[in-house]
């Protein structure tokens, strides 16, 4: 699906302190973008309010569907996001939870060959409060992938993982970057090679 | 919408089964409550009224209790951003409703008998009092899960939620407890308004709570 993000002066305060304004981007598909900035620069709150979790406090977000605009209420459809904030639920075992979010496109065999491919296949019926943190970053890149979404978020998706862990998802990424849009917050050379362009928040 | 909803109550199921603490303290909390309360009076001799409104006391505390639960669950556990991510907010307080509703119909189960029991309440009408708490529970339930969302959305606790909750139910308790009073005092199934109001009101609430749970949920 040919989904376009429009942010159009975007700004946002907490408790009257500005974190970043006029924050104006258009993202189509096969766009990658990553948000960089010292600490409390805003990045992932710039994340959470282009996915449309958070309101601006100025300016608008917009998602659109070739020509027609696509409701708030439905920006989920379209969206996938993996973060330290994203929580899946740790009484619930992985599959489990991937149950809970596929929307059933990729079929069972489509759920075990990404577990394979992230190393969870053995861990798949272990609950989520005995994975290691290593383990719930991996299964959150899966969470946010499953449903093959046409915009992904990622906040420090290499956080919390070791070398094999980190080449999955960096080669995950960009082996799907040229069908979606996809969008990282991070300060690690590594991930920014990831993305084309790139917006320094906080600089 | 079918689909994500079954997944919505399937998960809510599956979380509070894997992790019963806070069921089981709403279910000892209802037992004892009841118990205490029929120990207490059980040298007196209680009048219809009296015998309706310590139930329904019994009732209202229980939900206060319980039914809070599976909304600040998402806030407190950090998985209401997850939950908004791969859910409408539709579905969401769809399921939550669902859960709710067998929980608290489940927590009467255990009241009721006891109160029928302890209070030594002589029912005229059996049938017009179990309508009466099914219609004033299922009245109870709808009221009190919206408002638990407004107040795990806001960070806000006990003291907000009674405040903001005991306006709206306050109707649906003296509903409630005339109607029971009634089916203690008299037979047959003549108080049909109070049900209407009650049935009516929950109409009214779950209505507006459709309306109204993307811009709780959604944070706008």
């Amino acid at each position: 699906m040919n989904t376009i993000i429009s942010a159009e002066s975007v700004g946002k305060e907490y408790g009257g302190r500005k974190l970043f304004s006029g924050v104006t981007l258009r993202l189509r598909r096969g766009d990658s973008l990553c948000l960089r900035g010292p600490n409390g620069s805003g990045k992932t709150t710039l994340l959470r309010i282009l996915s449309c979790q958070l309101p601006p406090t100025r300016g608008l977000v917009e998602y659109f569907s070739g020509d027609s605009r696509i409701d708030r209420e439905s920006v989920f459809l379209h969206v996938g996001m993996a973060g330290p904030s994203i929580e899946p639920y740790g009484e619930l075992t992985a599959l489990e939870n991937i149950d809970f979010v596929s929307r059933g496109g990729i079929g069972r065999d489509g759920v075990d060959r990404h577990l394979r491919a992230f190393g969870l296949f053995e861990h798949r019926n272990t609950a989520l409060n005995n994975f290691s943190t290593g383990m719930k970053q991996r299964l959150r890149y899966i969470l946010a992938t499953i449903n093959e979404p046409s915009v992904i978020f990622l906040d420090e998706p290499g956080a919390n993982l070791d070398e094999a862990g980190k080449r999955m998802i960096y080669g995950h990424i960009e082996s799907q970057r040229g069908s979606r849009i996809t969008v990282i917050a991070t300060n690690d050379r590594r991930e920014e090679r990831l993305c084309r362009e790139v917006v320094t928040l906080g600089g | 919408m079918g689909g994500e909803l079954l997944r919505n109550i399937r998960k809510e199921f599956l979380i509070e089964f894997r992790n019963p603490s806070a069921v089981l303290s709403a279910f000892s909390f209802s037992g004892v409550a009841t118990i205490s309360v029929s120990l207490v009076t059980r040298a007196l001799p209680l009048q219809p009224l009296v015998q309706s409104i310590l139930l329904w006391l019994i009732i209202f505390f229980t939900a206060m209790n319980s039914l809070l639960h599976p909304f600040i669950r998402e806030e407190d556990h950090g998985t209401a951003p997850f939950l908004r991510l791969h859910s409408s907010a539709l579905s969401v307080l769809a399921s939550k409703l669902v859960f709710n509703a067998v929980l608290f119909f489940s927590l009467q189960l255990i009241i009721t008998p006891l109160a029928v029991v302890f209070f030594q309440f002589t029912l005229r009408s059996p049938f017009f009092f179990l309508v009466t708490l099914l219609c004033g529970g299922f009245a109870v339930t709808a009221t009190v899960t919206v408002l638990s969302a407004i107040v795990a959305r806001s960070g806000g606790r006990g003291p907000l939620f009674t405040i903001i909750s005991f306006p709206l139910l306050l109707p649906i308790l003296w509903m409630s407890i005339e109607s029971t009073r009634h089916s203690l005092e008299r037979g047959g199934f003549w108080d049909v308004r109070s049900l209407v109001f009650l049935l009516a009101f929950s109409g009214m609430i779950i209505a507006l709570s459709f309306l109204l749970i993307r811009f709780i949920w959604l944070d706008e």
